[in-house]
């Protein structure tokens, strides 16, 4: 007979102080979007034109200024759960700037597209997946960082197939989603075997249980921390799109709706790279004999693929996917350089987020086109029903070709995408110039030569990548007029930040780097 | 019982999953398979927080339960969409994207 | 790089494991291959579209409803258990976590997920019209029926 005792126990658990003060900037982006669910349930008349973008780039304004008032903190929070340093905070600010940014890339695309009943659901969604960016990037513990990457990644799975009219969105969707849900698996079993080597998630624990101090088995426990490691290293280097694990990159990017793209491209990418960074230092820093090796391979593979396979690219969006790639080793070096490539991380990845999310705006904005029936055969239509309907965001299928005569049908958005590329490709006097120079540094620090070679030869094989654009915008010149523009100032403003922030910085870098020193104490 | 017939027949359910996500061409049975690779996971956590007498392996358990109820949610609703434009959950028709 | 010797190894192995035993069932098993013994059937109609999958999707937003009460016992079953104990803090605790299980309720009820029945049909037939959908012609809201995988067909008729 089964008989269940509960004895009053008070003296058995502690409740851990939650320090409301610190967690702000976080729990004001995860409760946000629950409060705008909740009104534009109840009433339905908040969906107002540009209601919701300003509320949610006003939340994550509130959200980064709060980051900003916390800057000298440095404690654990949460019973040792998250941690809050300068590396969290500067995370954090990437990210509720970025979603700043891109809710109003978001409102120009929504009202454009003819898509006004959802934008409560693309506003939320945007916001819950910045919410667990945010916990990915203070996690100390590998369960709250799990829980933290899914929230991340289930969101962003849904705002890539939001698009109910968009057939290749909802493609994209799917195949993000089956390698994302796979990927996570892979992490989460990577995460239990670490957990049977060491008899805890906390990273601190795990740090110092030690290489050989563990249980009966120093073989055997090592062993399963050594699986356990690499499989993680797997679950991160498919979540940051670093090659070999990138074969999803250019596909979603293409297919998914491209204020989307610009966020799987920023904000996404840089908490899941500060999330690599932070357990990959925290907890395994022990190991980093056996880590580093793998990560400098997927670094010089995503160096040689980015670079190389985006050259043999036609379509903008695939290139540009392909250029994150190339970033993304920029970024494994500097998580390869361990405590010397901190401030590079956190360098590359605030300047990378923005100029990402510029490029992908402008590109939204070139393409900005009214949904209209197709009169004739064309790639670009699609077919809805019985109905061949002109792709309703022709930047999907936009060439290098289609950029012929871009400087003079938008000559100012070809400027501000021209300097944007100029500092992806690394050119001095752009942001992008001083991030891949610390980058090098970083590995020339730790003296991995070899790996710097690589990162300045995929450099310059990258700019011709974006030289290309460029040419295609201003040399291949057609008799185009001005074109009617067709974009709100909302996105214009949020481009225009991005790209004063891309010269400001490249010219006077000093606020940005005092922004990550120290970072790594 | 020992450790090791757990975390092989963990080991085991896992390959499953993964062998089933590579060749299923059915949507569902894809999203089947997705939770094969995590229940494989919550084997694997239940039997090490036992072998360590320690309760955060049962915790992660029950948060992989939850986060796998969200996400083969949001992966039905994918098959959905996907099955009302195309009336087809072939995944090998998924082939629009490509360069 | 050189503690990675042993996956190499088992690398290589692994390889020649899989061409191996490719090569061996290629040359041992005997083919005798003929047009009648791959078909599906050895008689009767060949069949040139996959059959038709049973996929009821009509009440897909009451099992999302479901499976967000099935997760919330989850979480609520072991603080049942251990409710003594946890004292205040975890009360609130779950208070807290209860209420935003709820709050999708909400949205859920207000996307219309319980309106079934002659409710979902008029909601539905509102959300139809004036606007093109997959089945639906760009102009009119006049739904297509049977035209799966003959848009072209589909076309001339509209």
């Amino acid at each position: 007979m089964i008989t269940f005792q509960t004895v009053a126990n008070p003296d058995a658990f502690e409740v851990p102080i939650v320090e409301w003060g610190a967690l702000s900037p976080l729990l004001i982006m995860a409760l946000a979007p629950i409060l705008l669910v909740t009104v534009s349930s109840v009433v339905p008349s908040f969906k107002k034109a540009s209601l919701p973008t300003v509320y949610t780039a006003g939340a994550a304004l509130l959200s980064a200024a709060v980051t900003a008032t916390l800057w000298s903190d440095n404690r654990l929070l949460m019973d040792g759960a998250l941690t809050i340093d300068r590396f969290t905070l500067v995370g954090w600010l990437i990210i509720a700037v970025g979603v700043a940014a891109i809710a109003m890339l978001l409102d120009n695309y929504i009202v454009k597209q003819g898509y006004f009943e959802q934008i409560i659901e693309w506003n939320v969604l945007l916001m819950i997946s910045a919410a667990g960016g945010m916990i990915v990037v203070a996690a100390q513990d590998l369960i709250v960082l799990f829980v933290g990457i899914e929230v991340l990644s289930i969101a962003t799975y849904v705002l890539v197939g939001l698009h109910l009219r968009k057939p290749i969105a909802q493609e994209a969707a799917f195949k993000y989603f089956i390698l994302g849900a796979v990927s996570s698996g892979v992490f989460a079993y990577g995460i239990a075997l670490v957990y049977g080597a060491t008899g805890s998630t906390y990273l601190s624990e795990i740090a110092t249980s030690g290489r050989n101090s563990l249980g009966l088995n120093p073989v055997v426990d090592s062993s399963l921390m050594l699986v356990g490691i690499a499989l993680m290293l797997g679950g991160f280097a498919f979540k940051v799109g670093a090659a070999p694990f990138h074969s999803w990159t250019p596909d979603v990017y293409q297919g998914a709706p491209t204020p989307i793209t610009a966020y799987m491209a920023s904000a996404v990418k840089v908490a899941a790279a500060l999330g690599f960074a932070r357990v990959m230092h925290d907890a395994f820093g022990e190991f980093s004999v056996d880590w580093q090796p793998l990560v400098s391979v997927l670094a010089v593979l995503s160096l040689v693929a980015g670079s190389f396979i985006g050259l043999a690219q036609k379509n903008l969006k695939r290139i540009l996917a392909y250029s994150s790639i190339n970033h993304v080793g920029f970024i494994l070096i500097a998580i390869y350089a361990l405590d010397e490539g901190v401030e590079a991380l956190l360098f590359y990845s605030a300047s990378y987020a923005f100029t990402v999310i510029g490029s992908f705006g402008i590109l939204m904005m070139m393409t900005q086109t009214e949904p209209v029936l197709a009169e004739s055969d064309d790639e670009k239509m699609v077919m809805i029903g019985a109905n061949k309907i002109r792709n309703l965001e022709s930047a999907d299928g936009m060439t290098l070709d289609d950029l012929a005569g871009a400087s003079k049908r938008h000559p100012l958005l070809a400027g501000l995408f021209a300097v944007l590329l100029f500092s992806q490709a690394g050119v001095p006097f752009t942001v992008g110039f001083w991030a891949k120079l610390q980058a090098i540094l970083a590995a020339v620090s730790v003296e991995a030569y070899l790996l710097a070679g690589f990162a300045i030869l995929a450099a310059v094989v990258a700019a011709v990548l974006y030289l290309r654009i460029v040419v295609a915008m201003y040399l291949k010149s057609d008799d185009s007029e001005p074109a009617r523009t067709n974009y709100s100032k909302l996105s214009l403003i949020a481009v225009v930040a991005c790209v004063l922030l891309t010269v400001g910085l490249g010219i006077y870098p000093e606020p940005l780097s005092d922004l990550v020193t120290n970072a790594g104490s | 019982m020992f450790l090791n017939q757990f975390l092989l027949f963990a080991a085991v359910l896992f390959s499953i999953g993964v062998y089933g996500v590579l060749t299923r061409r059915n949507g569902v049975l894809v999203l089947m398979s997705i939770e094969l690779i995590l229940n494989a996971v919550n084997i694997n956590l239940i039997a090490f927080a036992a072998y360590n007498q320690d309760l955060s392996g049962q915790v992660f358990a029950l948060f992989i339960i939850a986060v796998a109820a969200a996400e083969v949610g949001v992966g039905l609703a994918i098959v959905l969409l996907i099955y009302r434009n195309r009336r087809s959950i072939d995944i090998t028709e998924q082939n629009a994207l490509r360069g | 790089m050189e503690q990675y010797l042993p996956i190499f190894a088992l690398l290589v192995l692994a390889v020649l494991f899989a061409a191996i035993s490719f090569i061996a069932s290629r040359l041992l098993s005997p083919s005798l291959s003929t047009v009648e013994k791959s078909a599906p059937y050895e008689c009767g109609i060949i069949p040139n579209q996959e059959p038709s999958e049973r996929f009821p999707v009509k009440f897909y937003l009451v099992a999302m409803l479901f499976v967000i009460f099935d997760i919330e016992i989850i979480f609520l079953y072991p603080w049942a258990v251990e409710y003594m104990n946890l004292g205040a803090a975890g009360y609130f605790a779950i208070l807290l976590f209860s209420a935003l299980v709820f709050e999708s309720f909400i949205y859920l009820i207000s996307k219309g997920a319980l309106d079934w029945g002659p409710l979902q049909l008029n909601r539905n037939q509102s959300a139809i019209a004036g606007k093109p959908n997959a089945f639906s012609t760009a102009t009119a809201g006049v739904r297509i029926v049977g035209t799966e995988g003959r848009f072209e067909h589909a076309k001339e008729v509209a």
